[in-house]
């Protein structure tokens, strides 16, 4: 299959190795001079950008952790005045601070670029009709799918999220032949069809893009199956760039990651020493071209491995294998993050005194549903019945609210979570 | 063609690099930017040999070169435009083009007379003058007879300091156009240049050089976009002003 930027995307291990040496160096220095909170660090740790002479130097340099972020919210960061940024995009932490990030011109144009390669190795051409189904709005999903499926020259249709019965209407009529959506709202559009008694084998789709959550090779195998198209995966993440860090080819034996523009490392999350090649830990992503939001090491959260052995589609870049677990308790559904501190924040409007809870993630008939327990302790006590349940709507709806998912909330007898010494596990992920 | 790696060079005590990195494709215009200080003739005579780096290393053709004199680096292929022409005032146009050949095996008389019909060509105006004793020329016509004569060791690249300096805009135009029809006929070019308009409308890709460091790279496009560089080498002459 042909490669979007064969220059970039099958230069030679000592030609990506030139780049991203120059690359990092630069981006070292931007964000020295340019990023206070940068200087401080290389300051308090007494390195400079000169420090940096081989890629290896790298680990000399300090990592950026997601509550630097919000630390520095809203525009901490930022290396370049306001006034060059042409687009303001955030992540999802609804209760909590949520990190912002800004682009500029050249930003974007690298970003449409990313995106571009990552649709195009999925199988998307210009020929293609692109139905983009992920939240249009601060989020970065679909305006990164958005802006390269345009640059694939593809005819692009951005319907958002929701409204299912038009989405199939859509694609019925509009004959669309690529979905790019979270793959659990893939399998709610089939379903959705087969409500409406549309055959979900009999339309135009042929290639799905997926993302934004994680899904397993049982949930690829059954929207394959269902909608009778080819499921590609990508990894992005918001504070990095969005879609278009890494994404996979039609060897699907891992997603490329776009190493022109990003480094990416593997991390041992507890002693933060770097592992060797192939070995599973958290990521780490440097950004060496981005120029409004430069970051140095952030810490994704997300545990994966790397692979740098040659792929049979002709790309270079190293892949990294598909996610499915974080280091720290963050679940995602329907491509929101919930942190359980977001939940605590919430029940602690309600309660003095913070009770036992747990998140439990399942799904059923193809959707994921969020049930949070929570234990009744004395201060929740309520004797009154009907006080009980006007507590009760009212933190569920709270928690609606202040989380972005619909879930159910439900009040378990005391001494059901916390069973022994240990801690309680806040997350009960059973998809 | 060329690799740069993670270079450093002293002047005394002075660190006038400090880890610089850059390549430059075959067949490429590569544009190194930067005030006055930033360390680009530094860059340049380092590459040629004149000076030594403390660090790093210089690649030609994967090839290391940062420890050879500059008379092999030169016959290895690279040639240098130096800054502000450096003629040999005395002698004749025509006798300047051929000393440019020397750094190669020079008896072949009709080879040398083939390369010197090639850059006559490439710059009439030398043949007009080829009498001429190069210290009368303009100083238009001396840059040109100064890249002529790199020109004459038939390099794999060139590297020109500073081409445009104290020329006037039509002939630093007229320098230019020449330029592009070099890399049209494949040539490798490193262009340093004050000139950022100038190198950038010729060039395809570029690094600004900022206190001994690599401070912005891209493709010229993205260096145009680039606001810092829009500031600080385009100046005046954009509708916008910045502070």
């Amino acid at each position: 299959m042909p490669i979007w930027n064969p220059e970039a995307e099958t230069r030679s291990r000592e030609d990506i190795v030139q780049v991203q040496l120059e690359r990092l160096q630069s981006a070292v220095f931007r964000c020295y001079k340019d990023v206070a909170f940068y200087k401080k660090k290389f300051d308090e740790l007494k390195i400079s950008p000169e420090d940096v002479q081989s890629l290896g130097d790298l680990r000399k340099l300090p990592f950026t952790s997601k509550s630097d972020l919000r630390d520095s919210y809203p525009y901490g960061m930022f290396a370049v005045p306001l006034r060059e940024i042409v687009r303001i995009h955030s992540s999802s932490g609804m209760t909590g601070l949520p990190a912002v990030v800004g682009y500029t011109r050249n930003d974007l144009k690298n970003w449409g670029d990313l995106c571009a390669r990552i649709l195009f190795a999925a199988g998307v051409t210009r020929d293609d009709v692109v139905q983009i189904a992920f939240d249009y709005g601060i989020f970065t999903g679909a305006f990164g799918f958005h802006q390269g499926a345009e640059h694939v020259g593809a005819s692009v249709i951005p319907t958002s999220v929701g409204h299912t019965d038009r989405q199939v209407k859509i694609i019925q009529d509009f004959k669309t032949s690529a979905l790019a959506c979270t793959p659990t709202y893939a399998l709610v559009i089939a379903g959705k069809m087969e409500e409406m008694g549309v055959d979900p084998q009999s339309t135009s789709l042929k290639i799905g893009i997926f993302g934004a959550e994680p899904w397993s090779e049982a949930t690829r195998a059954e929207i394959e199956q269902r909608l009778k198209i080819k499921a590609a995966d990508n990894y992005g993440i918001t504070e990095v760039i969005g879609p278009g860090v890494a994404g996979e080819c039609e060897a699907r034996c891992g997603l490329h990651i776009q190493e022109d523009h990003f480094i990416a490392e593997v991390i041992d999350p507890e002693s933060l020493e770097v592992l060797p090649a192939g070995s599973e830990g958290e990521l780490v992503i440097t950004t060496l071209t981005k120029e409004g939001f430069p970051l140095i090491r952030y810490r994704t959260g997300d545990i994966t491995t790397i692979d740098t052995k040659p792929c049979s589609c002709g790309r270079t870049f190293a892949r990294m294998a598909r996610v499915f677990h974080r280091t720290d308790d963050m679940i995602i559904v329907g491509g929101v993050n919930i942190f359980p501190s977001m939940i605590e924040n919430i029940l602690k409007q309600f309660v003095r005194e913070l009770p036992e809870y747990q998140i439990v993630v399942e799904r059923k008939a193809a959707k994921d549903e969020v049930r949070i327990n929570v234990e009744v302790t004395e201060t929740l006590f309520l004797d009154e019945m009907r006080a009980l349940r006007e507590l009760h709507q009212k933190m569920e709806k709270a928690l609606q609210a202040g989380i972005g998912v619909s879930l159910k909330l439900k009040l378990v007898e005391p001494n059901s979570i916390r069973t022994g010494d240990g801690p309680v596990k806040r997350v009960i992920d059973n998809r | 063609m060329l690799k740069v790696r993670s270079l450093k060079v002293n002047y005394g005590a002075v660190r006038a690099l400090k880890g610089v990195s850059f390549h430059v494709n075959e067949g490429e215009i590569v544009t190194l930017l930067g005030a006055n200080g930033a360390g680009k003739s530094t860059l340049l005579n380092t590459i040629c040999g004149l000076l030594r780096p403390a660090a790093g290393e210089i690649l030609l053709r994967d090839a290391t070169i940062h420890k050879q004199s500059p008379a092999q680096i030169v016959r290895l292929g690279v040639s240098q435009v130096p800054e502000g022409r450096q003629v040999f005032a005395s002698l004749s146009v025509r006798d300047n083009l051929i000393l440019g050949s020397y750094p190669r095996n020079h008896s072949d008389k009709a080879e040398i007379r083939k390369d010197i019909d090639t850059v006559e060509e490439l710059f009439p105006i030398l043949k007009e003058r080829a009498k001429q004793s190069a210290g009368t020329l303009s100083g238009g016509e001396q840059q040109m007879l100064a890249i002529a004569r790199s020109l004459m060791a038939r390099p794999k690249i060139l590297l020109l300091d500073e081409p445009s300096m104290g020329l006037a805009p039509i002939v630093v135009s007229n320098i230019f156009k020449t330029l592009r029809k070099l890399r049209e006929e494949k040539m490798t070019i490193l262009l340093i240049e004050q000139n950022a308009r100038a190198a950038l409308s010729i060039a395809d890709r570029g690094y600004v050089l900022e206190t001994g460091r690599i401070s912005i790279e891209g493709t010229v496009e993205e260096l145009l976009e680039n606001k810092a560089v829009k500031r600080a080498y385009l100046g005046k002459g954009y509708k916008e002003v910045w502070e």
